[in-house]
């Protein structure tokens, strides 16, 4: 029912409020049918973005072009975008079905086509024979699914997403995930989602893009924001991470280890200086026994996972957390272990933009 | 406002019609009457507010006035909260008759609702009689003519903008949320306290600031009914206008007044009205949620585990009387606002030629001298078209102001708010005295369109005040979504904000249109052969002596009122415009 | 058309009252006061306002051809502003004898061209002169109203009565001090404290009040306007009290009961004055010559109780009505004529005594509340 989604390129969007910076400078480029989740801390300016696509904020300078188009100087009522708002904005004093014929009527629909298309998409989130209802009727996930499908149903290239999911309780949340994934698959809509859950936006989105303090730090495919950190901010941001110091001198070693690095650099890396941090992801630390090769550690706690078993360990002075297998050794707190890296694992990040 | 960006300015555009009649309006008739305040005998001085310094009096009669309004403030809100309470959330399918039954003492002039009250609290008065009746008292108290008289009178007249405010706020509260709050473990009076009292705030500060207000400029009800110690500023005011023509110490006065009263507002403003100062600040929503809000009442009751078990034991406790106390109470109230009125209704039906309380008889002789007199009805028709265009005026001047204060993000709106409100502050008979002057040198002396302009002004602080409470708890995120949809603004505000603040908006428009209906004193200044309204004809007729005829013109305004009041039922029993599912 | 159908109307009026038909022949011989255009009076509403459009503006209207304009009396300080702004309300103006003299002083009106006057009628304004810039309208009396019921036996006959609680016990009501002048309750808590008529003036403010102490507790309200004086005597709120003369008798014709006396009774007026810019002064001079006749004078003292201000024109007034007016000659020299020049002069502390009474009586509910 959707003509394919548009292209949405942000070009350098400045904006401020007051002394604050709301966005310093952002760009980004949303392909024809992505899912894009901007993803960032409260304050980061995901929100400014959005509402500057959707013509609620006017930036200080940059553009905002869809399908090639720069809109910047079109109001709200004529960009023809639609919108989830964070607490759905459903229109109280109106039934399910008014609230979705409400964006036809203001494009002067012939009320026959208004019917059949209501039916349509109130069928398409799966609410068929709730048009006449109210909406204090409604559960939240009723309401959410009215609110996309009123963004939905007059076809708008582009569809952006507050915080959708954000009023949901957990298990309501994962399945709407998943419809909201198989709806996107469906309809081919572009997709610009809100959101400050990493969880959410790494398993929905198709590319995700980091904004920290007005500032975007890295867009890429989940895998890539995760394996492939642009700074420490984001490896500390996606997943858990352990930062650990560099000391002075050759060759490089963490502060207080005995051993050096070696190996365990990643590709790509930065040269490690002292002062600069390495980040090592839980998961690609090993623990091994007292008298197996390693940094010498001893267990603070541990929390068991069924498959996986995390680790809190104390290494030279850092605490550090491990994520191992179950299936071998359960540790206990206080024993001794042996602290390796995986291979080519570590990253070596300038110690400022950590967070 | 360096840091304003477009939208802020078209924000602050959405002000300017409110400030270009308020600079017409009110502020040349001010300076007006502040220059006037600062010359004697053709020059410069400060004799005037030298006398208002050294006199003790003013000053005590100042803290009186103050003392009086504070006091009449308090007792609407205590009275008037349950019973905007009782109708909000247990009465809703009657709401919209009761609500218009509380403006019921709006509809007559003040001088024969006086009488009423006589009649009812006087030493031979209702009251005194069925409780002698009863046994329960050998002499006659005394009810009226002291103090007490003075409070039931102001509290009778201003009750309603107590009430209205307070249960256009209300019917805003989600039932739902409250629902929610109780589920998080909230008994009925944690759940009252902690969600319900909260997101009542704004109804009971702008009812407050109205019923303030209001009083402040008082002075016939406690001169009628109260002891003569009941002696407010704007008696002192008006008697230095009207018989004594000291204008430059009543202007002095009226100065002094407003200086005190906008510095009093200004100081605790943020609790009278709610304007985003935070620029991450949404207005939070009410309606149609049951998200976060609840958990955090909860968790504020959490917070102090011995207040919540003090709270659950009270509420428990309650909890069963609260129903039927509140009906009692709400039906006691409404018995008080009515019972003038019924007696009026009697008065207007006698058979006398002149007042008295029982009729001797009934007949409609006093109707049919009214509907005989064509200068009255001529003058009823002035007031109604008058008074209706500048409450419409005040309504599309102020309702873009409200708007752009609420929403906007420039500086000085505090100052911005406070001159709205202003014209309610000043004593009408000053703003009467500037407003004349005004008008002569803009050549509209005695034009109708002087009444038009100026029951504009006075009755734009009601429509500021109403609609800011309004706008101050209304989810912009429902404009945006309207906007989002497609709608244009005018498109999104007929659609989605006007039916959702429906309440607010006939307040609001009831409140402006009445103090236009109402007023006396500035009509007597721009009285002329071309405009006289029905209160100065009322006036003209009962300064000397009061007729039924007067009671008349209440019950016949009682009647306008039931039929306006039926045709919004009849609109609901018609069927609404709907969206046909049905395949 | 319809102004012909109103005036026809207006002339059967007229013919239905004969001594209104009786006096318009002559008056038109003596000397024409036809005109044309119109002329805005003060109306003062009621059955006073009645009163004045039967014994003055219709036949005004019928004899000259100059159309009556009624329009709402105002305060004495809104008149003034309305002056000062340049658009007086009225042409011709009806002011308080408390308030003329302030008008006088400070040149807002107009003199009065008696050159259209019968010079008999200018003669006949003996109790208060007809003056440079302004002619007496009408002589009312602040007098001692009580409840002839409650009464019966004694009737009250002075002011000390009114202070008498043994001899006539019951509630009292007086006029509140914000009423200055017009009130009268300076002048009567003297002479109910046995100051001599002839030595009120100037008043002692502080002996008025310590007599008015002495009431305090038994008045049950101080009346605001003229309305509250007799309804409060109507409604048995109070039994004994002070109210005008006209008041009591509108009351009494609709079927009260209210008795009072003329002895000590306060003689008040109030005046006819063309005020400064006034747009049709020449048909105001033209309406006040005409009130000067005798005939409408004793007309209007027909419909209300007030009296008339032309000596004259009692020729023309039944004695069983004379008798109820305030000005009737078996009554006038019983009651005082209200001294207005004290009331507007200037006293040692450099306050006018309009003034003063306003001040000292805010000071005394302040002090004593």
């Amino acid at each position: 029912m959707m003509e394919g989604g548009q292209a949405v390129e942000i070009q350098a969007l400045r904006k401020r409020f007051g002394a604050v910076v709301a966005l310093d400078g952002v760009s980004l480029t949303v392909r024809p049918g992505e899912f894009m989740a901007l993803l960032g801390p409260s304050g980061s300016g995901k929100t400014t973005i959005l509402m500057a696509v959707a013509g609620f904020e006017r930036a200080d300078s940059g553009h905002i072009l869809i399908g090639g188009r720069a809109i910047d100087r079109l109001p709200p009522h004529r960009r023809d975008i639609g919108m989830v708002f964070q607490r759905y904005a459903l229109f109280p004093h109106m039934s399910v079905a008014e609230n979705l014929a409400y964006p036809l009527r203001r494009r002067g629909v012939a009320s026959s086509e208004l019917a059949r298309r209501v039916e349509e998409t109130l069928s398409l989130v799966k609410l068929e024979g709730y048009g006449g209802r109210g909406i204090d009727q409604l559960s939240g996930g009723q309401q959410q699914r009215v609110a996309i499908a009123r963004a939905l149903i007059f076809r708008p290239a582009v569809l952006l997403m507050d915080e959708p999911m954000s009023a949901l309780d957990k298990k309501l949340r994962e399945h709407m995930q998943m419809e909201l994934r198989l709806l996107h698959r469906e309809l081919g809509a572009t997709i610009i989602l809100v959101t400050h859950d990493q969880e959410e936006a790494l398993s929905m989105a198709d590319r995700v893009a980091l904004l920290h303090e007005g500032r975007m730090r890295q867009v890429g495919t989940p895998a890539e924001l995760y394996r492939n950190p642009a700074d420490a901010f984001v490896a500390g941001f996606i997943g858990r991470n352990n930062f650990l110091p560099i000391a002075d001198g050759a060759p490089p070693r963490v502060q207080g280890f005995a051993g050096p690095l070696g190996a365990a650099l990643a590709e790509g890396s930065a040269p490690p200086v002292g002062g600069h941090l390495l980040a090592i992801r839980p998961e690609h630390l090993a623990l091994r026994a007292p008298d197996a090769e390693g940094e010498p550690c001893r267990i603070v706690e541990v929390a068991f996972g069924g498959a996986r078993q995390s680790v809190l360990a104390e290494v030279a002075g850092h605490r550090v957390t491990i994520e191992a297998p179950a299936t071998e050794r359960l540790w206990r707190p206080g024993e001794a272990a042996s602290l390796g890296f995986h291979p080519r694992t570590a990253r070596i990040f300038p110690p400022s933009d950590q967070h | 406002m360096g840091g304003m960006t477009g939208r802020d300015r078209q924000r602050a555009a959405l002000l300017l019609p409110a400030l270009l009649l308020l600079a017409l309006g009110f502020l040349a008739p001010l300076a007006t009457v502040a220059w006037t305040s600062l010359r004697r005998a053709g020059h410069f001085s400060l004799a005037a507010y030298a006398e208002i310094l050294a006199s003790p009096v003013f000053l005590d009669i100042l803290l009186r006035t103050l003392w009086m309004a504070v006091l009449v403030t308090a007792l609407c809100a205590a009275l008037g909260y349950p019973f905007a309470y009782c109708v909000a959330t247990r009465a809703r399918r009657h709401a919209g008759l009761i609500m218009a039954l509380v403006t019921v003492p709006y509809l007559t002039s003040i001088l024969i609702r006086s009488y009423a009250w006589v009649a009812i609290l006087g030493g031979g008065g209702l009251v005194n009689r069925t409780l002698i009746a009863l046994g329960l008292i050998e002499d006659p108290l005394q009810l009226v003519f002291n103090s007490f008289g003075s409070y039931v009178g102001m509290v009778h007249i201003l009750l309603p903008m107590m009430v209205l405010p307070l249960y256009a706020a209300m019917r805003r509260i989600d039932g739902a949320l409250l629902l929610a709050g109780r589920g998080l473990g909230g008994g009925p009076m944690p759940v009252f306290v902690t969600v319900f009292l909260p997101l009542s705030l704004p109804g009971l500060a702008a009812g407050s600031a109205l019923v303030f207000l209001s009083a402040l400029g008082f002075y016939i009800a406690p001169a009628l009914l109260g002891a003569p110690g009941d002696y407010m500023l704007a008696q002192a005011i008006e008697v230095r206008v009207a018989t004594l023509a000291e204008f430059d110490v009543a202007a002095g006065l009226s100065c002094i007044l407003l200086v005190l009263v906008g510095g009093f507002l200004m100081l605790f403003r943020r609790r009278i009205v709610s304007l985003a100062d935070d620029p991450a600040s949404t207005p939070a929503r009410v309606v149609g949620v049951a998200g976060l809000r609840p958990a955090c009442a909860a968790s504020a009751i959490g917070a102090v585990p011995g207040l919540r078990a003090a709270l659950n034991a009270m509420g428990d406790a309650v909890a069963p009387l609260a129903g039927p106390l509140l009906h009692l109470h709400g039906a006691a109230l409404l018995v008080f606002m009515l019972a003038p009125m019924l007696v009026v209704v009697l008065i207007a039906c006698s058979s006398a030629p002149y007042l008295t309380f029982p009729p001797p008889g009934y007949s409609w002789r006093w109707f049919m001298a009214l509907l005989d007199d064509a200068n009255w009805l001529e003058a009823a028709w002035f007031s109604l078209t008058v008074s209706t265009a500048a409450a419409v005026a005040a309504l599309a001047i102020g309702t873009p102001f409200a708007f752009g204060l609420a929403r906007g993000r420039f500086g000085g709106r505090r100052l911005l708010w406070l001159l709205a409100v202003s014209p309610m502050i000043l004593p009408h008979i000053v703003i009467g005295l500037g407003l004349f002057f005004t008008f002569v040198a803009l050549g509209l002396n005695g034009h109708p369109v002087s009444f038009w302009l100026a029951y504009t002004v006075i009755g734009l602080p009601y429509v500021v005040i109403i609609l800011l409470s309004a706008l101050g708890r209304f989810d912009v995120d429902l404009e945006r979504a309207a906007a989002n949809l497609g709608a244009a603004p005018m498109t999104a505000f007929r659609t989605v904000t006007l039916p959702l603040l429906a309440a607010s908006f006939v307040t609001a428009f009831l409140f402006a249109f009445l103090s236009g209906f109402d007023d006396l004193i500035i009509g007597l200044f721009l009285s002329s052969p071309r405009g006289t309204t029905l209160a100065i004809r009322m006036w003209e007729d009962i300064r000397l002596e009061i007729s039924p005829k007067t009671a008349v013109v209440g019950v016949v305004q009682l009647g306008v009122l039931l039929v306006a009041m039926t045709l919004p039922m009849l609109r609901t029993m018609l069927p609404r415009r709907r969206v046909r599912t049905e395949a | 058309m319809r102004l012909d159908l109103s005036r026809r109307r207006l002339l059967a009026t007229a013919a239905l009252s004969g001594a209104v038909a009786g006096l318009a022949r002559p008056a038109i011989a003596q000397n024409s006061l036809r005109g044309t255009g119109s002329v805005i009076v003060h109306f003062g509403g009621g059955s006073m306002g009645e009163a004045q459009r039967i014994a003055y503006s219709e036949p005004f209207q019928a004899e000259t051809g100059i159309r009556v304009i009624h329009q709402a009396g105002v305060a004495a300080g809104v008149q003034r502003a309305a002056i000062l702004a340049g658009a007086p309300k009225h042409d011709v103006a009806n002011i308080s004898g408390g308030s003329m003299a302030a008008f006088e002083q400070d040149g807002l009106l107009q003199p009065v061209d008696y050159g259209y006057w019968a010079p008999q009628n200018r003669a006949g304004y003996d109790l208060v002169p007809a003056s440079q810039f302004n002619v007496p309208a009408m002589l009312y009396s602040m007098v001692v109203a009580f409840d002839q019921q409650r009464y019966a036996s004694r009737a009250p006959e002075s002011w000390a009565d009114l202070w008498n609680l043994r001899d006539f016990p019951g509630r009292r009501t007086l006029a509140a001090g914000t009423n200055a002048a017009d009130g009268a309750s300076y002048e009567i808590a003297l002479l109910a404290d046995g100051v001599k008529p002839e030595d009120l003036y100037p008043i002692d403010w502080e002996r008025a009040l310590r007599s008015l102490d002495r009431l305090r507790a038994d008045v049950v309200k101080w009346w605001a306007n003229g309305a509250e004086s007799v309804q409060l005597q109507v409604d048995r709120q109070a039994t004994i009290g002070s109210a005008w003369n006209g008041r009591i008798d509108g009351a009494n014709e609709q079927g009260a009961r209210i008795g009072k006396s003329w002895n000590q009774g306060i003689l008040q007026w109030a005046g006819w004055a063309i005020p400064r810019g006034a747009t049709n002064s020449e048909n105001a001079q033209k309406y006040i010559a005409f009130m000067s006749r005798p005939e409408p004078q004793a007309r209007f003292s027909e419909i209300i109780t007030y009296g008339p201000t032309n000596a004259l024109a009692f020729n023309h007034i039944p004695a069983e009505r004379a008798a109820l007016l305030p000005t009737a000659p078996a009554v006038k020299d019983r009651q005082i004529v209200q001294n207005y020049t004290f009331w507007n002069t200037v006293d040692a502390s450099g306050q006018t005594g309009l003034r003063r009474a306003i001040a000292e009586w805010e000071r005394w509910i302040a002090a004593r509340r």
